[in-house]
């Protein structure tokens, strides 16, 4: 037995280490091109907006054209105007393979007070795309004119009920409103990305939000009315809708779509993402979407880029923020009630105690009893992660031991479950890691 | 209907058709094995659909669906242990009937009345969901809010012996969505510092702990106890045509009261098969025969159970509301692969709205067939020994976390709720509206605070607004009428 067990310690270690070996060779011999896997673009906005639309566009060119040897994968992290999203990507791998496309929200965002980094905190890549803001109404709402809107909000203050992404673009445009017509302020309610701010126009929840003539052109079949356009002229694709300038209000609000990377990614990999985009913008497909859309197809990249940044900071930075409407600390509460019904449910609920709970404790033929058995399983699974986390085993090896120990510790020396569970150590490690890797292209440690 | 049809044509490609295959049968047999449940198999499975189409990984996941509801009446007839919570109230009548020499008989009318359980909620989906869509289409913040207080109210209340438990698992799973960004102002809160927090807990990590290694936990406990083998018959398993005459109106009011158990946000097929069962017993004109074998309670049970899953679907299509612990991963699944839930899902993606309905459609039907054809098989899954599946399962949950984001935290917050799961089951707290106060509570914030900007923090509409009122009214009668059967009970208990 004794050999036995010294022989099977032997084979599973060896064989481990193996595949940690083999795993890392691989790994050596294919770090020079980029990319290799799939590429990441976290979009943190809610799908069919216009930011999702958009980048579903270019990905789109992209992967039709051929031009990046791996997809692009679009994820949508929506929440917070965009900050959810945006922080995630902050704290990504600078590697490459996590963008994100985020249009000005990255400077409303900081300069709202939401989130303490902007522009500065990512390397920009390329901005593309211009759109232009409008202010839109429900189809059957009372004001036909900016005028009419912005009187009503200078007669009754904080009545007119302005949806917007609090601290993004589309709130920003209500407050450069209000700051060139004195007196005038809207209520701002945070009600999430442009199909939620057209829901809530249409069902009358709220009186007016801001969204691009992109978005317009999605809504406007179904009843979004524009009351004034925020460019400095009048849009060829939009000549009906007359500008802000016309009807008295100096206030100009365009968006421009940008793609970032983590703060530290290697120059010549964005280099290659912005040919990539560069080539994808000046396709046919791209150039007649964005028309359809009402987005001007424009590419700045390089120092140029950089000057804009600049130039819309300052911009940004000149409106003032507010706080919106106190709201109760949620946490607290919630955090209250549950203290409240621990004691009630420990008041009364004690009279009914469960019949018979089983309290044998039965020793199994391993010599193990239960509740150990379920603290060394617990401890064994605890450090297969450890190893991984630290990045001292790669899966396949991490894997093959955690269950070359498991497999005799739940086996109770049958040793016809022995080979089963051998079976399954190698099952489990080679192949998922097969599957994973190669079939589903996710990444493993 | 055009649409339906359409959406036909799409399902019938190989690989659709394949996925659709593969899910039921995953799942009659993972409801098979008593131990696996289904919440488990979807969200394990769950990663490995985030490279398929939207589409397809739906396919995947709705067919699991189906299957796990109908594998458990497997064991719960022959061995008298539930192979999901669901068959329950199977067991009542299925194992006298299987012990009395009629297994196979058993397992038909089981097999049967999923089947046609599953196809009275499917119209029921068709018919329903297209026009509560565009009903809450009208819905605002105040509605919405009502809404999801009126679910916790009702989970809290059905689940468990104790309603201050029921209530108490809720709202801890509620502070469980509190860490991370506030989804009003965008301000982190509660991360204790740690940034891997600023998301919050994801649900995926959370669920797979509470099910998965949870479920692990207790299965270990039991390892030392001896698997019963078992035998089975084909004798009886297809219904003769004056069984179906017998058992036409059980099967259809069974149906009935499964769908719009299923619709009521919150509760799942466990529910369903209880009150379709009582009510069968109450109008049966053998009611002593109860819990002796009697085929009305195996055709109340399961016919219930089923139609559970097509009624529960309706409100997550319709308004992005999860009926059910199972609809609240498909949620998740949903927003994986970048679908908005909610009532513009039917104006944005009616392809995915159809190709749900469509697949439910086809895996009821697979489904009998499988069953039908595999029952004697599917029967000796009950012996497999526990202890190879459990490495699989904690390898799949490793696994399967870690590839959520690529991140180990998670995998560690999988860990940790595994563990936080089998402490409160152990102390008496239901986990189902702990599940779900953790999934509605963003969504209830969410509208509640867009509710209180608009109205300046002013919180009447809640009450004044006529269907959000008449939403909370409900909420607090149901909450009202829970006491005071609990107090009423309570009184009994002390002659």
């Amino acid at each position: 037995m004794n050999s036995e067990c010294r022989r099977y310690v032997g084979l599973s270690l060896s064989i481990a280490l193996l595949w940690q070996f083999a795993g890392c060779s691989e790994d050596v011999a294919s770090t020079d091109q980029y990319p290799q896997r799939p590429i990441k673009l976290i979009v943190p906005f809610g799908a069919g907006g216009g930011s999702d639309t958009f980048s579903r566009i270019l990905v789109k060119a992209i992967e039709d054209y051929e031009l990046l040897p791996q997809p692009l994968v679009i994820i949508n992290v929506p929440g917070a105007g965009g900050t959810i999203g945006s922080r995630r990507v902050k704290h990504a791998r600078p590697d490459g393979y996590t963008l994100m496309q985020l249009h000005e929200g990255i400077l409303t965002s900081k300069y709202s007070g939401r989130v303490n980094y902007g522009p500065e905190a990512f390397i920009p890549i390329a901005s593309m795309g211009q759109s232009t803001m409008i202010i839109g109404v429900g189809e059957n709402s009372k004001y036909q004119t900016l005028n009419d809107l912005m009187d009503a909000a200078t007669e009754r203050p904080d009545e007119v009920i302005f949806s917007a992404n609090i601290g993004a673009p589309s709130q920003f445009a209500g407050m450069m409103l209000e700051k060139v017509s004195p007196g005038a302020r809207f209520r701002y309610s945070q009600t999430g990305d442009g199909a939620k701010r057209f829901a809530g126009l249409q069902g009358g929840h709220t009186d007016v939000s801001s969204f691009s003539l992109g978005e317009y052109a999605q809504f406007q079949p179904a009843g979004l009315r524009a009351i004034a356009l925020l460019g400095p002229g009048r849009h060829p694709d939009a000549l009906e809708i007359p500008t802000a300038i016309e009807q008295g209000y100096d206030v100009v609000s365009t968006n421009m779509q940008f793609w970032w990377a983590p703060k530290g990614t290697p120059r010549d990999r964005l280099d290659v993402i912005a040919t990539a985009l560069r080539k994808a913008m000046q396709t046919e497909e791209v150039q007649a979407r964005l028309k359809q859309l009402h987005i001007d197809p424009l590419t700045i990249e390089g120092e140029e880029l950089e000057r804009v940044l600049i130039q819309l900071a300052a911009r940004t930075a000149s409106v003032s923020q507010r706080p919106t409407v106190e709201l109760p600390n949620f946490p607290m509460w919630v955090f209250g009630a549950v203290v409240v019904l621990a004691i009630l449910s420990l008041v009364f609920g004690r009279q009914k105690v469960v019949e018979g709970e089983e309290k044998t404790e039965v020793t199994t033929s391993g010599g193990l009893k239960p509740r150990t058995l379920v603290v060394a399983v617990f401890s064994l699974t605890c450090l297969y992660v450890a190893t991984m986390h630290a990045e001292f085993l790669g899966y396949r090896a991490a894997t093959f031991l955690y269950l070359a120990i498991l497999g005799p510790v739940l086996s109770f020396r049958d040793r016809k479950l022995l080979g089963v569970m051998a079976m399954l150590a190698i099952v489990l490690s080679v192949g998922l890691h097969y599957l994973f890797t190669e079939l589903f292209v996710i990444d493993l440690p | 209907m055009n649409e339906v049809f359409s959406s036909m044509t799409m399902l019938f490609t190989p690989q659709a058709l394949g996925l659709l295959m593969l899910g039921t049968s995953l799942g009659v047999i993972v409801g098979a094995i008593p131990g696996l449940t289904g919440a488990m198999l979807i969200a394990l499975s769950l990663p490995l659909t985030f490279t398929m189409s939207p589409e397809n990984a739906l396919v995947l996941l709705v067919s699991m669906y189906v299957g796990t509801v109908s594998g458990g009446l497997i064991t719960a007839t022959l061995l008298r242990i539930p192979g999901t919570p669901a068959s329950m109230m199977t067991t009542l009548d299925g194992y006298p009937m299987a012990k009395n020499g009629q297994p196979g008989r058993a397992l038909g009318l089981g097999v049967s009345a999923s089947f046609i359980g599953g196809l009275v909620s499917w119209v029921f989906l068709v018919l329903l969901s297209g026009p509560l869509a565009e009903l809450s289409m009208t819905f605002g913040p105040w509605e919405f809010f009502a809404l999801v207080l009126m679910a916790l109210v009702l989970i809290a209340s059905v689940s468990g012996e104790s309603l201050s438990r029921g209530l108490l698992a809720g709202f801890l799973g509620v502070l469980t969505a509190m860490p991370g960004s506030s989804p009003a102002t965008g301000m982190t809160r509660l991360t204790f510092g740690m940034h891997e927090l600023d998301d919050g807990f994801k649900l995926l990590p959370v669920l797979i702990g509470l099910f998965a290694v949870n479920q692990v936990i207790t299965e270990i406990l039991k390892l030392h106890r001896p698997v019963e083998a078992i035998t089975v018959s084909r004798a009886g398993l297809f219904l003769t045509l004056a069984e179906w005459k017998r058992n036409a109106v059980n099967l259809i009011r069974s149906s009935f009261i499964g769908t719009f158990i299923g619709i009521l946000p919150g509760i799942g097929a466990n529910i369903g098969s209880v009150v379709a069962y009582s009510a069968a017993k109450t109008t049966s004109k053998t009611p002593e025969k109860f819990g002796h074998g009697s085929e009305e309670g195996i055709i109340a049970s399961e016919a219930a159970n089923n139609a559970t899953v097509g009624g529960a679907l309706i409100p997550l299509i319709a308004m992005g509301i999860p009926g059910s612990v199972i609809d609240a991963i498909l949620l998740g699944a949903l927003v994986i692969h970048g679908l908005q839930p909610g009532p513009l899902l039917f104006e944005q993606n009616p392809d995915v709205v159809y190709i749900i309905m469509g697949t439910m459609f086809v895996a009821n039907l697979f489904m009998f067939l499988f069953m039908m054809f595999s029952v004697q098989w599917l029967a000796k899954l009950a012996s497999v020994p526990r202890n190879v599946l459990i490495p699989i399962i904690l390898t799949f949950c490793v696994i399967g976390t870690y590839s959520l984001a690529n991140r180990f935290f998670d995998v560690w917050v999988m860990l940790a709720f595994g563990v936080i799961g089998f402490g409160i089951e152990k102390l008496r707290i239901p986990i189902a509206p702990f599940v779900i106060g953790f999934v509605l509570a963003p969504i209830a914030e969410e509208h509640l605070t867009e509710g209180l900007m608009q109205t300046g923090g002013n919180w009447s509409p809640l009450v004044t607004r006529p269907i959000a009122g008449s939403l909370t009214l409900i909420a607090v009668l149901l909450f009202a009428v829970t006491l005071f059967q609990h107090w009423k009970q309570k009184n009994a208990c002390k002659p």
